[in-house]
């Protein structure tokens, strides 16, 4: 049964008070507190509307009052809230404007009322904050999410039984202990988010038995030092992008992986990635054959569907690998960086490979080329290739960024190229040849 | 079968057709696909095998009229086709959306009483994105509100929290917090080295955290550069309260000793001990009522508060420092709120 605010039909302007309880908690939720409290002065109905609102959103620059401090304002609206079950509950603020016992008498409030979600974000200048281990003891939160710039310290015990996500976004680590104790007290947890720059020398172990996703952003270079371990049986999907002059990486044992994102990482001394992925069915990998180590002689025998970056050094060879190593590959698409004159390196010394990938003999039936400017010769023989060869293709689409509208020019090579596309001579007898244009636009 | 026979059996007729019925009593007919894309007729249609003829078309709930049901049938119409990406679909939700408030009230109303979730979230975003930001005086006007409370009933939600037991609990730790503050202020203005004052304070609030605070490892290595947000410098003109780190900029809660004026300065009584709280102390503010699980918790920080406080007082001071006692059970020391919100 739907509660409305106020009965009666609409027979008057007021169009929103009528929307059913639900469905304005819905609204409210949407909203920062301090938006939401101002609404109780609306009308009569919007009374105490506000204090059913199960998701809460503080956000600290609009929360400066002369009379009460920031704490104090979070405290007695947490306490005010009277929501059934606080779903969720996103807090941001000042280190030096509230003090660690205020933080922990937040989560105290937020623990005590079951909440699902909780998201706190630091702002503190000094990389010293520390959390209260109360905030690592809770049987019914279902997600956690760390941002900025503070310290974890987890000692050995700590219980989070019904956490299932989990995300660390740029916080510091007391010492390696913290983060495995942190994951082990984390027995249900199936989705794992870090964004961190690992420090020197680190090792980063993510040995989670439970977890199906997990995604590392770690841009820093590391000079050598430290890496990655991840040992993650239950894993479904992967994204790594960053991984920069570690000294290793090793992924263990991932037979469940389904998708797998790779970008960016180079200069690894001691790796061990695509050869775990080999049993993933989706792939997406920006990466450059000389900086991976292509595991010669494994077959991706469930890939179907490949997704290729151009903007990095010989991409073309990786991507004869690929081809030679997927035996049932579907779709294949190429992805040329949208930004910059120079989004993809073009071909060099393109050889054709000896023998005609089974993939393109059997399989394949999509073919995709978004985001290049112009195909030079040796892209074109790659095309060319691929078109001649594919029995199967059903569609090659060719999807080109012009950086202004109605370029003489552009529209000339493009004429062109549609034309020597269009001439070859391709395997599949119902084939079809897609040309796209995308005006390429700056967004602010 | 003569060809005029075959010319009647056109493919459209083929092509499965829902009839329903909207509020009005007016009836029409709509492509079952796109009518399938409703979940409310979607059941109606599997469940109670109504919609087939016109005699049995579907009504529609009350608060689906023909013009909002018309645009709702747009909505299904595009989007119920697979074939389109995901930009396609933002950009048509983009304009889909541009209407004025009273017809998004009423889309919102009809799209949730057919239970078409993706467009309730939708428009509730819209509807959102409208009130957020503005003044009651402009949301009133919006969406035709009539301002019909009192003055005082406006100021009722700030009142009410006076009246919420475990808020006046709460405002009673935060006055003596503040008193504390306040206490230790007075005393380090006594003492001759400031700097032994603030590593008592990081002592503090590291042992609070529970560890102790020599161990501490700073992010090691190289410094970092920050990636992520700019930290805003606030200048500080008071440094009355030096509760925090001593590595923080000393931004303080201005506001906070501020309000501490307000306070019953006196020195808590020396001879109380840090004891756990009672039940029934001489503070008649205290009321039963309060939930016991969440005055535990509550007392239980402070305790713990307390307790580190005085300890690490006594620690770092030295001994010709007559150990202050800072009890948890203040002498009357607290009181009532009335005066606090804006």
């Amino acid at each position: 049964m739907k509660r409305c605010l106020r009965n009666g039909s609409g027979v008057n302007e007021d169009r929103i008070s009528d929307l059913p309880e639900a469905l304005l908690l819905q609204i409210l939720s949407l909203l920062p507190v301090k938006d939401v409290v101002s609404t109780s002065v609306l009308s009569k109905p919007w009374r105490s509307l506000w204090k059913l609102v199960p998701k809460l959103n503080f956000d600290y620059e609009n929360f400066q009052s002369e009379h009460e401090t920031y704490s104090e304002i979070v405290c007695k609206l947490l306490l005010s809230n009277k929501a059934p079950v606080l779903e969720s509950l996103h807090l941001d603020f000042k280190v030096g404007k509230c003090r660690a016992v205020d933080v922990g008498m937040w989560i105290g409030i937020a623990y005590a009322r079951h909440v699902r979600d909780l998201a706190l974000h630091v702002i503190s200048e000094k990389r010293s904050f520390t959390f209260p281990t109360s905030l690592y003891n809770c049987e019914t939160l279902e997600s956690l999410t760390l941002t900025s710039w503070v310290l974890v310290d987890v000692p050995s015990q700590v219980c989070l039984k019904s956490l299932r996500t989990l995300r660390l976004d740029y916080v510091d680590y007391k010492d390696d202990e913290t983060f495995i104790n942190l994951l082990s007290g984390c027995p249900n947890l199936e989705n794992l988010v870090l964004y961190q720059e690992l420090p020197d020398m680190e090792t980063c172990t993510i040995a989670v038995p439970s977890l199906q996703r997990l995604t590392v952003v770690d841009a820093n270079d590391a000079q050598g030092h430290g890496g990655y371990v991840i040992n993650a049986p239950s894993l479904k999907y992967l994204k790594i992008y960053g991984f920069k002059a570690l000294e290793f990486c090793l992924i263990e044992n991932a037979p469940e992986l389904v998708e797998a994102t790779i970008m960016n990482v180079s200069k690894i001394i001691n790796e061990k990635l695509l050869e775990s992925l080999t049993s993933v069915k989706r792939l997406s990998l920006a990466l450059s054959p000389l900086e991976i180590k292509f595991p010669t002689g494994s077959i991706f025998y469930q890939l179907v569907s490949l997704e290729l970056y151009t903007d990095k050094a010989e991409w073309w060879n990786l991507l004869v690998l690929m081809l030679d190593s997927s035996p049932i590959l579907q779709v294949l698409k190429l992805i040329g960086k949208w930004s910059g004159e120079n989004n993809h390196l073009a071909i060099r010394n393109w050889d054709q490979p000896k023998n005609v990938p089974g993939c393109l003999l059997f399989h394949l039936e999509t073919f995709m080329w978004k985001g290049c400017t112009k195909l030079g010769e040796d892209e074109k023989e790659v095309v060319k290739y691929i078109l001649r060869n594919s029995n199967r293709l059903k569609r090659a689409t060719f999807s080109r960024i012009i950086y202004e509208e109605n370029n003489s020019q552009d529209m000339v090579e493009n004429l062109e190229m549609v034309e020597e596309l269009e001439s070859v001579v391709r395997a599949s007898n119902s084939c079809q040849l897609l040309f796209e244009c995308n005006l390429y636009t700056l967004r602010r | 079968m003569s060809e005029g026979d075959l010319a009647v059996m056109k493919p459209e007729t083929m092509k499965s057709y829902i009839w329903l019925q909207t509020a009005d009593g007016s009836i029409q007919q709509v492509e079952q696909e796109v009518a399938m894309f409703c979940p409310m007729i979607c059941q109606e249609v599997i469940q109670k095998g109504v919609g087939s003829s016109k005699n049995h078309a579907i009504s529609l709930p009350q608060r689906v009229n023909p013009a909002m049901f018309s645009l709702i049938l747009d909505y299904c119409r595009f989007h119920q086709l697979p074939g389109r990406s995901n930009k396609e679909r933002k950009t048509y939700d983009e304009r889909f959306i541009r209407m004025d408030t009273k017809r998004l009230c009423e889309l919102t109303s009809a799209a949730d009483s057919l239970q078409l979730k993706p467009l309730v979230d939708l428009t509730s975003r819209a509807l959102a994105r409208i009130i957020e930001g503005k003044t009651p005086e402009e949301i009133r006007e919006i969406f035709h509100l009539p301002d019909d409370l009192t003055e005082e009933e406006k100021l009722e939600p700030l009142k009410n929290t006076m009246d919420d037991p475990r808020i006046r609990l709460l405002n009673r730790l935060y006055a003596k917090k503040r008193k504390e503050l306040k206490e230790r202020e007075r005393l380090k203005n006594v003492e001759v080295e400031e700097h032994v004052d603030e590593r008592s304070v990081d002592d503090l609030l590291s042992f609070i955290n529970g560890r102790d605070p020599k161990v501490v490892k700073m992010s090691k290595g190289k410094k970092k550069k920050k990636k992520k947000k700019d930290q805003k410098i606030v200048s500080s003109n008071d440094i009355h309260d030096k509760e925090s780190h001593d590595l923080y900029s000393k931004q303080q809660c201005v506001e906070e000793t501020g309000s501490s004026m307000r306070e019953v300065p006196n020195l808590p009584s020396a001879e109380d001990d840090i004891s756990t709280p009672k039940a029934g102390s001489e503070d008649e503010d205290i009321d039963d009522e309060i939930d016991p699980a969440m005055r535990e918790l509550l007392d239980r920080e402070v305790e713990d508060f307390a307790q580190r406080l005085n300890s690490n007082w006594v620690r770092s001071l030295g001994k010709e420092r007559r150990p202050v006692h800072f009890s948890i059970n203040g002498n009357g020391t607290t009181r009532r709120h009335t005066g606090q919100s804006p």
